[in-house]
């Protein structure tokens, strides 16, 4: 049976912080993407199986408010959430636009972050330097051709953009609702209005975070390059790059199954995770 | 056009004659697969030395056709005896192996010989999925898995995991990398169209082997077309066909001399496994004409000498006539590379002379092609 998805408003400070929990045990905080928070998506129930699941809603995006002016800024409010609420140190998870967020929270906070999980990060939001080649890329990688709608955001809205961001198989444990999806799309037009923009002090920065880290990327990614996570590999110190085979942009709703697997086993067995310790016969079960 | 020496390691007649495959290895005699290595390398050195541009090899298993079960291997060796064409590993059969496995071993050969490395990756015919039981059903999705994992191996220059559907590997980062960057020139055997469209994507060579002009014609055309839809064009090179040739100083004493072994050509157990294979699932729908294609090539292995050069599965005559064979070869096919196999069921002082013949009187004409 699913644990229940239970939708909760802390007061942080004087930030509203919305939030889901789910499950119980060793907390576990996601930040979403650029379309916000939706209780829809099937890796949610999966991990709260074990872990007490957090998924707090940014300042600016769906209920939540607070200080927004800066990247530091809204990492600061989520670091005082994460202690009041989480009782940090946590294992964070940050996807997509919720990459950056995460990162500033390890740098300034390393004291709240006992494992970090970045998934298709977007720091390095259109890095000219970086732009996919598609005569090197993986296959399907390239640009792809989302249209300029301010409709348009981290949700469901079209079916190009929904094969974009979650493959042929998104795993949802209900299909989104016409309200979810609505306000996805408002979320997604408040994230490019505000924050899609590079954060050069972050990119800098992302040498000082000291958590081990798992950075994930879909090899068909048609919206941030794969290529990008060997930056990320090369600049956290402590950093595990694993490429999901045929995966598109948003990794725990794309490919919840092979996501939610190597989550669990990074946070169980750290750094350790190298090894293989999958069973291959019942003697050694 | 450029040429290649394709070179399998033939064992050689068997004291008793089958067309069973696997083919019983009590069969095998250790002096004559002695004799079949040397030959091997003797034939290698006397193409690299007349100016062939490449030497070939290809991965068989459990038969006396080939003894060559793992291209890295003689491909390390040739290496060592070819000094001036390319090497070309045509080539593993990337679904049946560990894919980071081959990807270490061609960059291994790309060293060993400078970075002269042409490097295919293959899928295999049907019957080689009996060989190590590897599910035929899966070998598509296999294949393109496998030859993403090599392509990121080669060309990621940071240590990565893998999460796929068929491979999973938490930390990679082989040394050597291929001494050609970001890689060797890349071919995949591509007679269906689902491969002719895998090459056209990923923007490879294509290689037409076991096939004959018409199809292999068929063939080439549809890699172009669906590499224009995607906004590029192959360079001639990048279609390479492959088939047995035997050279003679006339049409007569070449016939006389291939005959026996082009007629004899007939799959026999392979042909079996192939169907064996292909019932299970092998093609799957979107392979129907590749299934047809199957049936047509068996059929044609059992056709006289002349129909099959008729067909250009096979090239025999004296000088002018295999030159006339490989010009129409290249007008309907238009392929850049022909991979030729000379040591295909001729004792092996005839195939030397073949190479020779070839090199001295077919060579410079085919050059101009």
């Amino acid at each position: 049976m699913s644990e229940p998805i239970v939708k909760q408003v802390a007061d942080v400070d004087g930030a509203r912080i919305e939030y889901l929990e789910a499950g119980a045990g060793t907390t576990l905080v996601f930040f979403h993407g650029a379309g916000g928070v939706s209780a829809s998506p099937a890796f949610i129930p999966a991990l709260a199986k074990r872990y007490r699941v957090l998924l707090p809603s940014r300042p600016g995006f769906d209920g939540s408010s607070g200080s927004t002016a800066t990247g530091r800024d809204v990492a600061e409010v989520m670091s005082r959430f994460v202690h009041a609420v989480g009782g940090g140190p946590v294992h964070l998870i940050g996807e997509s636009a919720g990459g950056a967020p995460a990162c500033w929270l390890a740098v300034l906070h390393p004291e709240l972050v006992e494992s970090l999980v970045l998934a298709a990060p977007a720091v390095l939001h259109r890095r000219p330097s970086l732009e996919p080649d598609a005569s090197h890329g993986p296959a399907g990688v390239g640009s792809p051709d989302l249209g300029s709608s301010p409709e348009q955001g981290d949700g469901p809205s079209s079916d190009a953009l929904d094969e974009v961001l979650f493959g042929a198989s998104p795993a949802w444990s209900a299909p989104p609702s016409a309200a979810e999806v609505a306000q996805r799309q408002r979320n997604a037009a408040y994230h490019r209005a505000h924050w899609d923009a590079v954060d050069e002090e972050l990119e800098r920065r992302l040498t000082e975070i000291e958590a081990p880290t798992l950075v994930l990327w879909g090899t068909a990614d048609r919206l941030l390059p794969p290529e990008e996570g060997e930056w990320y590999q090369r600049a956290i110190p402590r950093s595990h790059l694993v490429y999901l085979y045929g995966a598109a942009h948003s990794l725990p709703v794309a490919v919840a199954d092979r996501f939610v697997r190597l989550v669990t086993e990074f946070i169980e067995q750290g750094e350790a995770f190298v090894v293989n310790q999958r069973a291959t016969s019942e003697e050694s079960r | 056009m450029k040429v290649s020496m394709f070179n399998a390691m033939p064992f050689g007649p068997t004291r008793e004659r089958t067309t069973a495959w696997p083919v019983p290895n009590e069969l095998f005699d250790p002096d004559q697969a002695i004799r079949a290595a040397a030959g091997c390398i003797e034939a290698v050195e006397m193409a690299d030395e007349l100016g062939f541009d490449w030497i070939s090899c290809a991965e068989h298993h459990y038969s006396p056709i080939s003894l060559d079960v793992n291209v890295s291997v003689l491909g390390a060796v040739l290496t060592q005896h070819v000094h001036r064409a390319r090497v070309a590993l045509l080539g593993a059969l990337i679904p049946l192996s560990n894919p980071l496995r081959i990807a270490e071993e061609y960059a291994l050969v790309d060293t060993l010989c400078g970075g002269r490395l042409v490097a295919g990756l293959l899928r295999g015919a049907p019957y080689e999925y009996l060989v190590y039981s590897v599910n035929p059903a899966e070998s598509r999705s296999r294949f393109e898995e496998a030859w993403e994992l090599i392509m990121t191996a080669w060309r990621c220059p940071r240590p990565f995991g893998w999460e796929g559907r068929h491979y999973q590997f938490r930390q990679v980062s082989i040394w050597p990398r291929p001494i050609q960057q970001p890689t060797p020139p890349l071919y995949v055997s591509g007679t269906s169209k689902d491969s002719g469209a895998f090459a056209a994507r990923q923007r490879v060579g294509l290689g037409l082997a076991f096939t004959n002009r018409p199809l292999a014609a068929q063939a080439a055309r549809f890699y172009r077309e669906t590499a224009a839809e995607l906004g590029w064009q192959p360079e001639p090179d990048q279609v390479l066909y492959q088939a047995p040739i035997y050279v003679g100083e006339t049409d007569q004493e070449a016939q006389d001399a291939f005959r026996p072994a082009a007629e004899g050509m007939v799959g026999g157990g392979m042909s079996v496994g192939n169907r064996l294979v292909a019932n299970a699932g092998f093609y799957g729908e979107r392979d129907a004409e590749t299934r047809t294609r199957y049936q047509d090539i068996g059929a044609e292995h059992s056709r006289s000498l002349e129909e099959q050069v008729a067909q250009g599965q096979v090239f025999c005559g004296g000088p002018e006539a295999v030159v006339d064979q490989l010009r129409r070869l290249g007008e309907e096919v238009g392929c850049g590379v022909v991979n030729l196999a000379f040591q295909w069921g001729v004792p092996q002082p005839l195939a030397l002379r073949s190479i020779e013949l070839f090199a001295k009187e077919v060579l410079p004409q085919v050059r101009e092609l």
